[in-house]
């Protein structure tokens, strides 16, 4: 049979408008689509791939491939819209480089560290790579094994992935990539609050009458919110919209206020802010009284750095970072009038009339005001100072859980909320906000995971950044690196991630879908399954948690994470990882694999395969013979059941477009800490911060403090990193696009002009940038999106042919111990 | 396979303060992003700065719903609050002067899935979707098979 | 001069479920509409439009508006052809696929 173009897009057209209505089109009903059967297409839904927005898209498959994709209509968050990189998702799985088989270095048929990537098969990969942890924790116990995972991880990878590292090896030395992205968030959350993420939700946008944009490049970054912001923006003329950052970027195309700060100086920015709504008597004196206290934070606490780095050396407070102290208001309120316009304005080089411009936004008791940031905020040596000093001013206003009133901290990965950070994939985290300090919490995660007490270890594990550190120093024998390109993305890869993936003690493992850098750093490569070629969920950056169905299988022999993960722990025997005296109290458990006792365990294997939707394969459980994914959502949910992070049942999840936690009798949360508005408020209360036993939130006093590194007369730059909107993070699925890769295909050195001449540059000449730690050739771009002031470079980190970060500094927040990829100095010489 | 480069094999020595440790840098046998250029290796020659493919012929999409590419150069397009150079040609009430596409209606459509008599500031910022293109071979093939050809095979 | 252009679109209506029969006729003589899968539980239809402009497409979208009981109309796609290209022959698919 044949079709004609114009009967072909009517059928298309017709089958996207059925999709999003939820209705099924019977070719009977249809006079030109009679005898298409075989031209059908299955749409199915799912979350995008790439950042925390989190929008949903519809997916079309057909024998055995994604063949299209489109914004879904039906999802609150994108309402049919996608970005470029959203619109393009039908194309990253099909990269003529997937990996198809493991790969394991080899010389004369066995391992070798400078030998040749073999393929092998899995039962080989396994074997050598258990043998490998085996000794690891032999030799050094559960601090000689490591793992890296990902707040791209779906929610039961990264939730297998802490059972086995935490429960299984009995290691805290499990961090992700999130640490990288969204650890300051959380310290400012934990700290300000006593409770992660955020208490508003997108519906904020087309509430609030003042967008202030701190360090953050919506334009680029969170496309899609951006819509939604240009759309309140444009459509309510009173509006106004604030746009803080070191350099002039996209997001200023809408900027009312546009304001370039010194780097750093932000610090000393919101600090004038709340001094200015103290001065002019905009406090709402009584949501402070009721709902707050006032603390005094440690200072000099340092940059982060090895113990040894001499600007290390010189903080005085550095061990005791997160520490604090009871202030009153009165002493609070002398604290910030140091801040005062002038002073403000000459560490910030912001003119005092833009200042007051932005405080009188926040000032102004009718204005509504959302504040944005992401990892200008977070990427920061004082990253949760940042976090808790946006609080304050939203906290002495008052303006806080109400729609439009609301401080967002934007995250950057599709999953860094519902993985990293709610199935506590940290290294000092557990489920549901709890932490492995805390015994309580220790007790609790051994119950639910049926283990005998003391299983898990109380002390906190190695952070990302510490990570490569002790792979470099033979404190980590054996790592694990999965769904994240560390070696391109991590700091300072010269002189740490690159010598400790090397560093012939170690034997390192990388799953992914291409080859990537990481990779290509390895000495074990697991070819991964990627989205959609698995069943997985996300949860974004509103606390939103979505689903999707496998809807393809992956190429060759891949397998996804989480398949990796539970094969592997049948590899291990309780004997051989736990002490005797662990299993005397557990006898049951003797002789037992790890997958026995962690994914076995009367919890993970409930649920039959007859509970899988047969429209949809799902290469996991087929090969373990339980509903894998169910089991480990279902284990997982009861953690923050009944405790303020309540998730709906399994299935309900499937038919839905996400929904935002807690969700109490079905009901999800928009705005928390509000009494109507949130089922855990306390009838009376008004507000209530629960995550505090008292129910206040804390205003914290802290100071301004210089960079860890600041330009001098041999490095006389500043160097920002940052992403671009064509690629996600370190471009290995998007330099995969040919349309995306075309549209931005190297990174570039962005420089202001007058900078460029007194160089003696012109745009495209080839330089080379420098820092104590490396250099990178990159060209020069003095027209392009981005505009730097004078003394300020940006770059771009998607390019694996130009690694930015062997230039980077590995300075880190000392309390998030998140890295600051926005600051360090730098030359620029014609090269 | 294509045939790899075997680029080199060092057991170099890093002197640390802490500890001296070996890097073993391998011969790199997979192809990657960065070609041929080993991980302890600087690129010394990035491509030169390209500027947008300014040929303004219709591309083909690889499906219906993909966002057109812009076949045009748009340097120092004015595109802010005050100004919205796209629109100056590809608005319904400036295609009959400029020949150029007109925006797909579906841009005229609000969150809730209202008519406007204009294009709806949810799509204001035409480069979120439209991007231009270089005149490049790609990086690495891509296999996508569009949904004409796949049935058609 | 500027080439014929078809605008080929899909809205999904909204509507009471008793006056589904009286949208279909009042519907069903206009060349420009075709009507797809009422789902008349949920009140639900589709409908492709081809019309020669996007103004065109916009008055059958008001025009359908109009009638008694919808409750919206959503436009979910829309692509513009040129229409001497919609009589080609896309897709050949042999019989005993």
């Amino acid at each position: 049979m044949s079709m004609s173009r114009r009967e072909y897009i009517k059928y298309q057209a017709a089958t996207i408008a059925a999709t999003a209505a939820g209705i099924s089109l019977p070719s009977s009903s249809t006079n030109l689509v009679t005898d298409t059967k075989d031209a059908q297409l299955k749409w199915s839904k799912a979350p995008c791939r790439f950042c925390g927005t989190g929008c949903s898209v519809n997916v079309a498959t057909k024998a055995g491939q994604v063949v299209a994709t489109h914004g879904d209509i039906k999802s609150p968050v994108n309402r049919g819209l996608n970005c470029v990189k959203g619109y393009f998702l039908s194309k990253i799985m099909y990269g003529n480089d997937r990996l198809k088989t493991p790969l394991l270095r080899m010389k004369n048929g066995k391992f070798a560290k400078d030998g040749d990537f073999t393929p092998v098969s899995w039962d080989t990969a396994f074997d050598v790579m258990a043998e490998k942890f085996k000794k690891a924790l032999k030799d050094k116990g559960p601090e000689g094994v490591g793992m890296f995972g990902s707040g791209q991880w779906t929610v039961w990878e990264g939730y297998a992935a802490v059972k086995l590292m935490k429960a299984g090896f009995r290691s805290n030395n499990i961090d992700p990539n999130a640490r990288h992205c969204m650890a300051s968030a959380v310290g400012g959350f934990m700290r300000t609050f006593g409770i992660d993420e955020p208490m508003g939700c997108y519906d904020d946008f087309e509430h609030a009458d003042a967008f202030v944009l701190w360090g953050s490049n919506m334009a680029e970054m969170h496309p899609i919110l951006w819509t939604r912001l240009t759309d309140r923006r444009l459509s309510a003329p009173n509006t106004k919209v604030c746009v803080l950052s070191t350099f002039e970027h996209r997001s200023f195309e809408l900027a009312d206020i546009p304001i370039i700060f010194t780097p750093q100086s932000d610090l000393a920015i919101a600090n004038f802010i709340a001094n200015y709504i103290i001065q002019n008597d905009a406090v709402n004196t009584e949501f402070v009284k009721k709902y707050t206290n006032f603390r005094l934070g440690e200072t000099d606490i340092g940059y982060g750095l090895r113990p040894e780095h001499p600007t290390q050396k010189k903080s005085k407070n550095a061990k005791t970072a997160g520490k604090s102290t009871p202030i009153t208001f009165e002493e609070y309120a002398k604290f910030v009038s140091q801040y005062d316009a002038k002073k403000t304005s000459d560490i910030s080089g912001v003119s005092e009339d833009k200042l007051i411009e932005l405080a009188k936004l926040y000032a102004d008791p009718d204005k509504k005001v959302m504040s944005l940031w992401t990892m200008g905020v977070n990427q920061h040596t004082r990253g949760v100072w940042m976090n808790n000093l946006l609080y304050n001013i939203h906290l002495l206003t008052g303006k806080i859980s109400q729609p439009g009133n609301s401080p967002f901290s934007l995250t950057g990965q599709p999953s860094a909320c519902g993985t990293a950070r709610e199935v506590g994939t940290f290294s000092h985290r557990l489920p549901a906000d709890m932490v492995v300090k805390n015994p309580k919490h220790r007790a609790i995660t051994e119950k639910i995971w049926k283990l005998p007490e003391g299983t898990i270890n109380p002390i906190p594990g190695a952070h990302a950044v510490l990570q490569n550190r002790k792979l470099k120093d033979s404190e980590i024998n054996a790592y694990w690196v999965q769904c994240n390109n560390n070696m391109q993305a991590g700091p300072n890869m010269n002189e740490e991630a690159l010598p400790g993936y090397r560093n012939p003690d170690n034997f390192i493992v990388v799953s992914d879908a291409y080859p990537t850098v990481t990779a290509q750093a390895a000495d074990l490569i697991l070819p991964t399954a990627m989205w959609v070629e698995k069943e997985g969920a996300y949860g974004n950056a509103e606390r939103r948690t979505q689903f999707w169905h496998q809807l393809v299988d992956a190429p060759g022999s891949s397998k996804s994470d989480v398949w990796q993960v539970m094969e592997f722990s049948k590899r291990f025997n309780t004997n051989e990882v736990w002490s005797e005296e662990l299993l005397a109290k557990k006898p049951e458990y003797k002789n037992k694999t790890l997958f026995d006792v962690l994914f076995k365990n009367g919890n993970v294997d409930k649920y039959p395969l007859s509970d899988i939707n047969k429209e949809y394969n799902n290469h996991e459980s087929e090969d373990f013979g339980f509903y894998v994914q169910k089991g480990l959502f279902e284990e997982y949910a009861q953690f923050g059941r009944g405790h303020g992070h309540d998730l709906a049942d399994f299935d309900t999840y499937h038919k839905t477009r996400g929904l935002r936690w807690p969700v109490v009798n079905g009901q999800e949360t928009l705005w928390r800490f509000r009494e109507g508005s949130d089922p855990y408020v306390e009838k009376g209360k008004g507000f209530q911060f629960y995550g505090k036993p008292d129910g206040r939130a804390i205003i914290f006093a802290l100071p301004y403090e210089p960079a860890a590194e600041s330009p001098d007369k041999e490095f006389p730059f500043w160097l920002s990193t940052g992403r671009v909107l064509e690629h996600w993070h370190s471009g290995s699925m998007t330099q995969r696009v040919p349309e995306l890769y075309k549209a931005f295909p190297d990174a570039l050195c962005f420089m202001h002009p007058a900078d460029a001449k007194n160089k003696g540059l012109r745009r495209g000449d080839k330089i080379k940038i420098s820092s104590k730690r490396g250099a990178m050739v990159t060209r020069v771009e003095t027209r392009g999106r981005n505009k730097p002031p004078q003394g300020l470079i940006f770059v771009p980190w998607f390019d694996a042919r130009q690694l930015i970060n062997k230039v980077t500094l590995d300075a880190t927040d000392p309390i998030s111990k998140q890295t600051d990829f926005k600051k360090c100095a730098v030359n620029i010489e014609k090269a | 396979m294509k045939n790899r480069f075997k680029k080199f094999c060092i057991s170099g020595f890093a002197l640390l303060s802490v500890t001296v440790s070996i890097l073993v840098i391998a011969e790199e046998n997979i192809a990657s992003l960065r070609q041929d250029t080993p991980l302890n290796a600087v690129n010394e020659s990035p491509a030169p700065l390209q500027n947008a493919s300014n040929k303004d012929i219709k591309r083909g999409r690889s499906y219906p719903m993909q966002p057109p590419v812009i076949p045009h150069k748009i340097d120092n397009y004015q595109l802010d609050l005050k100004v919205n150079k796209c629109l100056s040609c590809h608005s319904r009430t400036q295609i009959e002067e400029s020949q150029a596409p007109m925006v797909s209606v579906t841009h005229f459509m609000d969150r809730d899935g209202n008519f406007l008599a204009d294009v709806s500031p949810r799509r204001y910022f035409c480069k979120q979707c439209h991007v231009t293109q270089i005149e490049r071979s790609n990086l690495i093939e891509n296999n996508f098979i569009d949904i004409q050809h796949l049935l058609s095979k | 001069m500027k080439n014929q252009e078809s605008h080929i679109s899909s809205v999904i209506v909204h509507i009471e479920p008793n006056c589904i029969n009286e949208f279909i006729e009042s519907l069903i003589t206009i060349p420009a509409l075709e009507i797809m899968s009422p789902e008349r539980k949920q009140g639900k239809i589709i409908v492709v439009i081809e019309a020669p402009s996007e103004k065109s497409t916009g008055d059958h979208i008001e025009m359908m508006k109009s009638i008694k009981g919808v409750l919206s109309v959503t436009m979910v796609y829309h692509q513009t052809e040129a229409t001497d290209s919609l009589d080609e022959e896309v897709i050949t698919i042999s019989d005993n696929t």
